[in-house]
């Protein structure tokens, strides 16, 4: 084995997993979620991983069979043309995505900790830097949030400490929210919460061997699973419903709330700290797959040059909505419309995987 | 009349040809007087005084014979005692037969106490000279017999002076290549012990010499490291330091690719975890590569003491290299952006003790941190008689007058003195420069955004750090990536558990010994 072969192994890629998608715990996702399942938001994350495991499990199968990654598959099974659709598609879903997230993040820091500073001039900052991450490469991002992801799991065990003197079990009632068949319904269109899942099999070339790929995103999923619901719960548990469905940013609430003694009772800045390290990673991850799916639609072999016109576009674009009211939903408009996209995909591929083996 | 006439005129190099140099090429004659008089050309004899030239008659076998040295490089005296002496005075014992071939006897009866080797080519004639070899030339032979006189003066070897320790050896390189090898040798008693020779520079005249185990260090590594020595070009290498920078991948990087250290065993150390190690003449050091950060960030000591204290010190050491590097830039922060963070007694101590200062936080630090680091390199540069001063000069002058005349405030002077005390735990120089200047990057993020900046930054230095590469090797491996290797990292196992060598420069033999049983 050559050590500098490109190449990530399962740590790296539980780390990537886990910025790509417990990071939204600490965005703005749980007031979509509270939206939908007011004190039960935590039970919607914990189905809606439920759900997207079927799929999830139907496409590491999949992988395994032909050992290639999504991209390849895509081909095998739907053509050149078919598949470029989908892959353009995805792109299109991402980037929006991508977008309204990065505005949304900037709005958090805009709002609760520099009022003063305008609006593009963090994002521009905030996308640079993305961009600088993310040019380094998948392997360089994959260290980077392996070498953090002890730093992130360390810095949330402390949040949920210093913040369990505030926490009530008894706020999690009534369990079910707004009921059963509401909930179900609910968790089916916001599976997307974990779509990323699905995506990251396009970066399978880079990851050492299939059993690696396996280890990596099954114990990355189950985490981020487990921190989604330990958030969601834990912000229910914290603040109660309904004050918290007027509350924007619960992540940065709870930071507000966490104290040691009354001599460290503000320690939100330690904690942003850590969060924008987070984020950048986050959208370095992202503006790496946007890359890497815009050079497969249009077969450009060198895609990192990519990376900063992509960061451009992403800011020229953040400037269109004028409020989190509008970003929520747009957001909560791609959740669901993406969600059957992500179910659906790997069972089709199955589908026609069957059928292909029938007929040859 | 071209677009390129305008603007200023470029300056271009003399077209004056520069004085042709005398290279001494091709093969050695059987007449003496002319391998002599292309020495003397070679050297300027006899305007210039550095040629030596003794002819004298050989008694035991009746020959001419001419010996060449260049003075103070080789050692007159020996010459003199093991060299001229038995050739002018000894005579073979009857029964000889004087017909055999005049070198061999010359090498076998004549000059018993000397290291002699043979050369047929005027190249390796004046490399020798200049190595302070002596060379005999017999009349009548187109081979000339080289003899060891070298008489280079040298220091003996004493304490290392920057790499200090408290328990430990205490001894340090000097500036011999032949007693640096000798100092390696005496702590890596085994017989895998490679010295390889590496030749460079245009007429692969100047010499350098790796060092490697030959069962551990792998060998692409090793072809790695020999490879951009030999594409080096310049003659002007003096000594590892200059080598250094030649062979390093990436010049203009804040991270050095590359450890100077001055002490024996730590090299021994390094060998046995399959690096390579480069010695040269005039070098108070040796070279290793490939590195990774954790042999900048450990130091000598840390093997030495017990597992508590050892650790202990790297904790610490990790402390200092955060602080050094983050807390002007957090208190630049802090009082600017995040006020609500400090307890409010320090808040209101800290708006009064500025309340008389009439510039920003910005300002104040970087006119304190530059002062800092006024002093430190004066200390540096500053003859040892009048050193003194500097204390006083740094401590009363720049520390009590400033906050008396209202430049800066007392706070302040605290923060700058911890992390100039801290900066100077850094043991490896190279990687505390970097991290001082990267301190003033970070002050400047600070400024502009508070921990918004300082995170933004420190993520592209996560990011520059796991990305770097020491000779093809990750600059934070085995951690990112994770390869198996014994906890040595930032805190390290007993001894008797650091039984595995790191993978990151894929030893031949991973295990360093056995597995330890039980624990």
């Amino acid at each position: 084995m050559h050590i500098t072969d490109g190449k990530v192994g399962a740590r790296e890629l539980l780390g990537t997993v886990v910025f790509m998608i417990a990071m939204k715990a600490t965005d703005s996702t749980p007031d979509l979620l509270i939206y939908h399942a007011m004190n039960a938001s935590w039970l919607l994350s914990l189905l809606s991983g439920l759900i997207i495991l079927l799929p999830l499990l139907l496409l590491v199968g999949l992988m395994k069979k032909y050992n290639t990654g999504l991209h390849d598959l895509l081909l095998r099974f739907t053509g050149r043309w078919v598949s470029g659709a989908i892959v353009a598609l995805m792109f299109i879903g991402l980037f929006i995505s991508t977008t309204i997230n990065a505005r949304s993040y900037v709005d958090i820091v805009n709002t609760l900790f520099f009022p003063q500073t305008s609006i593009p001039l963090i994002l521009l900052s905030l996308l640079l830097f993305c961009s600088f991450v993310a040019n380094r490469g998948f392997e360089t991002i994959g260290r980077v949030t392996w070498l953090m992801f002890g730093v992130i799991m360390i810095v949330g065990t402390l949040l949920i400490l210093t913040t369990w003197q505030h926490t009530s079990f008894s706020y999690l009632f009534p369990l079910l929210g707004p009921g059963l068949d509401q909930l179900l319904w609910d968790s089916l269109t916001h599976s997307s919460l974990y779509g990323e899942i699905i995506l990251i099999a396009f970066f399978f070339p880079y990851v050492r061997s299939f059993q690696a790929y396996r280890g990596g995103i099954m114990i990355g999923f189950g985490l981020c699973v487990f921190l989604l619901v330990l958030f969601n719960a834990l912000y229910v548990m914290v603040f109660d419903y309904p004050a918290i469905e007027h509350m924007a940013y619960p992540y940065q609430q709870l930071t507000r709330a966490a104290s040691f003694g009354n001599k460290a009772a503000h320690l939100e800045s330690v904690f942003l700290f850590i969060w924008i390290i987070g984020a950048v990673l986050h959208f370095a991850i992202y503006l790496y797959l946007l890359a890497y799916l815009f050079s497969r639609i249009f077969k450009i072999h060198e895609f990192e040059p990519l990376i900063l016109s992509l960061a451009g576009m992403i800011l020229l674009m953040a400037g269109f909505p004028k409020n989190i009211i509008q970003q929520n939903i747009l957001r909560d408009w791609l959740i669901s419309s993406t969600s059957f996209m992500f179910l659906l995909l790997p069972i089709v591929l199955w589908g026609l995987h069957l059928w292909k083996g029938r007929t040859s | 009349m071209g677009f390129r006439t305008w603007g200023f005129p470029k300056h271009r190099p003399s077209t004056n040809t520069p004085p042709q140099r005398v290279y001494l090429e091709g093969q050695l004659t059987d007449d003496i007087q002319l391998n002599l008089s292309s020495l003397k050309d070679a050297f300027a004899y006899p305007d210039n005084m550095s040629l030596k030239i003794r002819n004298i008659q050989i008694l035991a076998l009746n020959l001419e014979a001419v010996i060449v040295y260049v003075e103070s490089a080789a050692d007159a005296k020996t010459v003199e005692r093991n060299m001229i002496k038995p050739l002018l005075e000894m005579e073979l014992p009857e029964s000889h037969n004087k017909s055999a071939d005049p070198i061999q006897i010359i090498k076998d009866h004549l000059l018993p106490v000397l290291s002699l080797k043979q050369t047929e080519t005027f190249q390796e004639v004046n490399a020798d000279l200049l190595n302070g070899n002596t060379v005999l030339l017999i009349s009548g032979s187109s081979q000339a017999i080289v003899a060891e006189t070298q008489g280079f003066s040298f220091r003996s070897v004493t304490t290392p002076q920057v790499e200090q320790v408290i328990r430990g050896p205490k001894e340090a390189f000097i500036e011999s290549a032949e007693t640096n090898r000798s100092l390696i040798r005496k702590y890596v008693r085994d017989n895998d012990l490679q010295c390889d020779t590496v030749k460079f520079g245009n007429n692969k005249n100047r010499t350098c010499y790796l060092m490697y185990m030959r069962n551990i260090a792998n060998e692409q590594i090793v072809d790695r490291v020999k490879k951009r020595i030999e594409v080096v070009q310049s003659d002007t290498v003096q000594n590892l330091y200059m080598l250094e920078q030649l062979i390093e991948e990436r010049p203009y990087s804040m991270l050095p690719s590359v450890i100077l250290t001055e002490r024996p065993d730590r090299v021994a150390g390094f060998l046995q975890e399959g690096h390579v190690a480069i010695i040269m003449e005039n070098s108070p050091a040796a070279l290793i590569t490939p590195v990774t950060f954790w042999g900048l960030f450990h130091a000598a000591e840390d093997q030495y003491h017990r597992w508590v204290s050892g650790n202990f010190m790297r904790i610490i050491r990790l402390l200092a290299m955060l602080v050094t590097m983050l807390v002007p830039a957090v208190y630049v922060a802090v009082s600017s952006y995040h006020v609500e963070m400090l307890p409010t007694d320090l808040m209101l101590a800290i708006a009064a003790a500025r309340e008389r200062v009439p510039f920003p936080i910005i300002v104040e630090i970087i006119f304190m941190e530059l002062t800092f680091e006024l002093i430190r390199e004066s200390g540096i540069r500053v003859p040892a008689p009048i050193g003194s001063t500097i204390g006083i000069v740094g401590a009363l002058v720049l520390g009590q007058a400033a906050v008396d005349a209202n430049l800066v405030s007392p706070i302040l002077v605290i923060i700058v003195a911890i992390t100039g005390l801290a900066s100077f735990i850094i043991p490896d120089i190279t990687l505390n420069f970097s991290i001082r200047v990267q301190r003033f990057i970070f002050i400047m993020f600070g400024a502009l955004f508070g921990f918004f900046g300082i995170a933004l930054y420190m993520s592209f230095v996560l990011a520059y750090l796991v990305s770097f590469k020491s000779f093809g090797v990750p600059f934070f491996s085995p951690l990112a990536p994770r390869l198996s290797a014994s906890k040595d990292m930032f805190i390290r196992s007993p001894l008797r558990k650091q039984w595995l060598r790191p993978a990151n420069l894929m030893p031949k033999d991973q295990t360093k010994q056995d597995k330890p049983e039980g624990n």
